[in-house]
């Protein structure tokens, strides 16, 4: 989650497939931690969330899958930690006396479960694009999403007020077409090929 | 935090979505007007732009250490790996028993008083050098000073104008004192930064001089000290001496309490008694006044760091550990009508700005152990 994913999806979902060491560890970087914030949501906070996830990822890893596109892959990877956290949630009740830490897991049906997923890839993908960003604008992304105004963003950075709403703009158009540029690796990806 | 939507959403739709979640975010933050959201998504949007949910967030994962785990597969350990402490600072928790000399008389008044939010708000006092105190009002920003050099104090944190240089002057002492119920912030001539703890007091230099940085510190605090390799950091309490190799840790100490120091990252180097212990991070050590000896042992460091963040936490804990920290947070007594409910094990994970009410029901909640108030004290009951 710290830098910019610098590989092509399609190299990335290839080595994935293949097993290659360098696709596997981009895996790591960019899913380790929103799976395992996902998994320890899931399992109430009880600290398994690590084991749930790296259980879910050594099984992956053996086993002779093929993802033929990214939504595939973020699929079926926050789908098995669900299913994982499922489990060792069933387990754990079983074994001891009702809890109550159960205010996040016991509401959570299939549908709330994708919801968590969906929020979690979201924080991930925010900052995998934050990163990408030209540091002024990132700067003032962060400080607006802290509430402040425009003059108040100026004042911290030390620019005029226009510069700010400028900067503010180009941050918009870059999010923007970074992430409308993804698709255009999948579909390539799709179009041709392995 | 969630509601059920009732329109199914399928698990290959993440990847789209998040994508949606990204580009309204953004587009939110920065002002753009951009068409409706589906509504399913846009309660997450609106969720992640509240009270700096993404930067809690991002700050919540910095936990999570992909590169350990990648290893177990990369290099054929296809084991399970214990949790692994990352990058985050350390925090050595080193809590000093010590003396309680913040509470006081103010304790018995407030014995009376139930909740927290009955009880009056007590000040977090700093002692200058000259022995006057001075109150710190959250609401205030205040400008002042001591030997020249400038104090802040704003919103929870009093910042001391950083030294450039080594001074040569004789240390002037100032002392923080944080009551119940409370957590200040200090930031130190030389950029270290301490959390302090409810209850709880840091004696520091305004400006550090001679060839290392002391403090003493009773209660409980976290540090995160200031890189400078020429000047040793050392925290002190009691018998007890923490030398700084690295950057942070927690010290817990209170009083009629064993000590603990956790260190989150860097080295640190413990001293009690004649004995010394260099400490790894995620490791914790536990010593005991007058007691010779030490213990470590590699603790929950969430549970370790939640008052930190503003939280309870406690996981699979003894009901005593946890009344214990309530007793002290809410300054209120604790009664137990049978001696063995103290070891029920509990679960649990609340604010700490919830009433006390709050966090009694929540840990009743499943009807383990019941309470009820009486007298300004707390009865648990089977």
């Amino acid at each position: 989650m710290q830098q910019c994913r610098d590989m092509d999806i399609s190299v990335f979902l290839r080595g994935v497939n293949q097993k290659s060491e360098s696709a596997w560890k981009e895996l790591y970087r960019y899913y380790y931690a929103s799976l395992c914030s996902y998994a320890d949501r899931l399992t109430g906070e009880t600290g398994l969330g690590e084991d749930v996830v790296q259980d879910c990822l050594v099984r992956m890893w053996k086993m002779p899958l093929e993802f033929s596109d990214l939504k595939a892959l973020t699929a079926w990877l926050y789908k098995s930690v669900y299913n994982a956290s499922i489990s060792v949630l069933r387990e754990k009740k079983s074994q001891e006396r009702l809890y109550n830490q159960l205010s996040w897991a016991e509401s959570v049906d299939e549908n709330g479960a994708q919801n968590m997923a969906l929020r979690e890839e979201a924080i991930s993908r925010f900052y995998e694009v934050l990163y990408k960003l030209p540091r002024q604008q990132q700067d003032v992304l962060l400080f607006s999403l802290r509430g402040l105004s425009v003059s108040e963003v100026a004042k911290e950075m030390g620019i005029t007020e226009n510069t700010v709403k400028t900067l503010k703009k180009r941050a918009y158009l870059f999010v923007r077409e970074h992430l409308e540029s993804r698709y255009l690796y999948v579909l390539l990806f799709l179009l041709f090929g392995k | 935090m969630l509601t059920k939507f009732n329109k199914v959403m399928r698990w290959n739709d993440i990847e789209q979505k998040a994508d949606e979640i990204v580009l309204h975010v953004t587009g939110e933050a920065l002002d753009e007007n951009i068409s409706a959201i589906d509504p399913e998504v846009g309660h997450i949007v609106r969720e992640l732009l509240e009270n700096n949910s993404l930067e809690k967030e991002y700050c919540r994962r910095q936990r999570y250490d992909y590169h350990k785990a990648f290893k177990c597969i990369s290099h054929g350990h296809l084991r399970k790996i214990r949790w692994s402490i990352g990058a985050v600072a350390c925090v050595v928790c080193a809590t000093i028993g010590a003396f309680f000399m913040l509470v006081e008389s103010d304790c018995d008044e407030n014995i009376k008083k139930s909740t927290r939010e009955d009880q009056v708000k007590r000040q977090v006092i700093l002692q200058m050098g000259n022995g006057q105190k001075v109150e710190l009002n959250d609401a205030d920003t205040i400008l002042f000073q001591e030997m020249g050099r400038g104090i802040k104090v704003e919103d929870g944190k009093v910042t001391y104008e950083n030294q450039l240089a080594d001074s040569c002057r004789q240390a002037v002492y100032n002392i923080l004192s944080v009551p119940s119920c409370a957590e200040y912030q200090v930031v130190l001539a030389d950029g270290t930064k301490v959390w302090l703890n409810s209850n709880s007091e840091l004696k520091y230099p305004v400006v550090f001089s001679g060839e290392i940085r002391e403090v003493f510190i009773r209660g409980e605090a976290f540090f995160e000290v200031a890189k400078d390799s020429l000047h040793p950091f050392i925290v002190k309490s009691g018998d007890l001496e923490v030398k700084v190799l690295g950057t942070c840790f927690n010290i817990r100490a209170y009083q009629g309490s064993s000590m603990y120091t956790t260190l989150v990252s860097g080295r640190v180097e413990i001293s009690h008694h004649k004995h010394n212990l260099i400490l790894k991070p995620g490791q914790q050590c536990k010593v005991e006044d007058g007691i010779s000896g030490m213990m470590v042992s590699e603790p929950d460091l969430d549970m370790v760091l939640a008052w930190k963040n503003g939280e309870f936490i406690f996981k699979n804990a003894p009901l005593s550990a946890i009344m214990d920290e309530i007793q002290r947070y809410y300054g209120i007594e604790v009664e137990y009508v049978q001696e063995n409910l103290k070891d029920r094990k509990f679960y649990l994970y609340i604010e700490r700005s919830k009433r006390l009410e709050e966090v009694l029901q929540k840990i009743t909640w499943t009807d383990q152990v019941g309470y009820r108030m009486e007298g300004g004290k707390v009865i648990i009951y089977d």
